[in-house]
């Protein structure tokens, strides 16, 4: 009877242990965390009222970057601002175009986007991080009040 | 017990399959912009105390609000463009007018008005360099304040006759505040 239970006992333990080593194992992503890391904001400088202003997504100073770390298959999703807003509640209209995105596999080639339609690639293992480069045209009015305007650009990197 | 092994086994992959797939991660950039203000000054006319008779002390007094109604007399101002609020402040003034080595004490009394020599604007009237700010009442669209500047010359008794001046004009910086 005791043997029978001692028995039952280390079957059980065993089975816990496969579990939990299978759970463990499972549980590992496959390609390391998605991480997103916000860099240089996409900054339109100095406005004329009633003077559409771009900034190019290839513009090194003004133009938003964000990278991504991550392996595999993923998806990026840019929220774009539809205007930047002053601390009066009074706002510029920002456009963003076909080609007002750019993306960098590592120190791979630039290859353009659309940032107002998820994009999905896949990094191999070997590939580096992810870097989006976004620019955008800002709007403001011939009558636009004077001051400083601000608003947030969002990613999000979904694998 | 093979079947409660399997089942164990079966419920961690699920688990653990369940952990690994769709991974999410979010992050921010600013995005700014600036528009700068407009803004310019233009003299309009410039403060003449007109004619002073001096037999005896006295003083001559150019007020803000309306057009002067003394011979040669004109209320200073200066037309400013602007399409925010901004400030006034005295760069510099005169303390006196002068004609040779001869002095008439001046002071200065300013207003912001919407035109040369009309009203005042309520609540403008003050020191030139106590003034408070103007506002705009559009901010964005352009739109023109005149400051009016007028003030009170003093005559002493027995001065020389003649063309008095001041040495220097009185000087203004105004500054477009900006949000």
């Amino acid at each position: 009877m005791q043997a029978t239970r001692r028995r039952y006992c280390r079957t059980g333990f065993r089975t816990l242990f496969g579990a939990f080593a299978l759970f463990v194992l499972c549980a590992r992503p496959a390609a390391g965390q998605v991480a997103v890391i916000p860099g240089q904001p996409l900054r339109f400088g100095t406005l004329l009222p009633g003077v559409p202003t771009r900034v190019a997504p290839t513009d090194g100073t003004a133009r938003a970057d964000i990278q991504v770390t991550g392996k595999g298959r993923m998806t990026f999703v840019v929220v774009l601002p539809a205007s930047v807003t002053n601390i009066s509640g009074q706002t510029i209209p920002l456009q963003f175009s076909a080609n007002d995105g750019l993306y960098q596999v590592g120190k791979g080639p630039l290859n353009t986007f659309d940032p107002r339609s998820p994009l999905t690639i896949t990094v191999p293992a070997s590939g580096g991080a992810v870097t989006l480069y976004v620019g955008g045209t800002a709007v403001p009015s011939s009558i636009q009040p004077p001051g400083s305007y601000s608003a947030l650009l969002t990613v999000q990197a979904i694998r | 017990m093979r079947k409660i092994h399997l089942a164990a086994a079966a419920i961690a992959l699920a688990t653990g399959v369940s952990t690994a797939s769709a991974q999410t991660a979010t992050g921010s950039v600013t995005v700014s912009a600036r528009v700068d203000a407009v803004l310019t000054a233009t003299t309009s006319a410039n403060l003449n105390f007109g004619t002073a008779i001096s037999p005896s002390a006295g003083s001559v007094t150019i007020s803000t609000g309306a057009a002067p109604a003394g011979t040669g007399q004109v209320l200073g101002a200066i037309s400013i463009s602007h399409n925010s609020d901004f400030s006034t402040a005295v760069s510099s003034a005169p303390t006196y007018l002068q004609q040779g080595a001869d002095q008439l004490p001046v002071s200065f009394a300013c207003a912001y008005s919407t035109s040369a020599t009309g009203a005042i604007v309520s609540g403008s009237s003050a020191a030139c360099n106590a003034m408070p700010n103007r506002t705009a009442t559009t901010p964005g669209t352009t739109q023109n304040t005149f400051l009016q500047v007028g003030g009170t010359l003093t005559v002493p008794a027995g001065v020389a006759p003649g063309t008095y001046t001041a040495p220097s004009a009185i000087s203004f910086l105004f500054t477009a505040i900006t949000t």
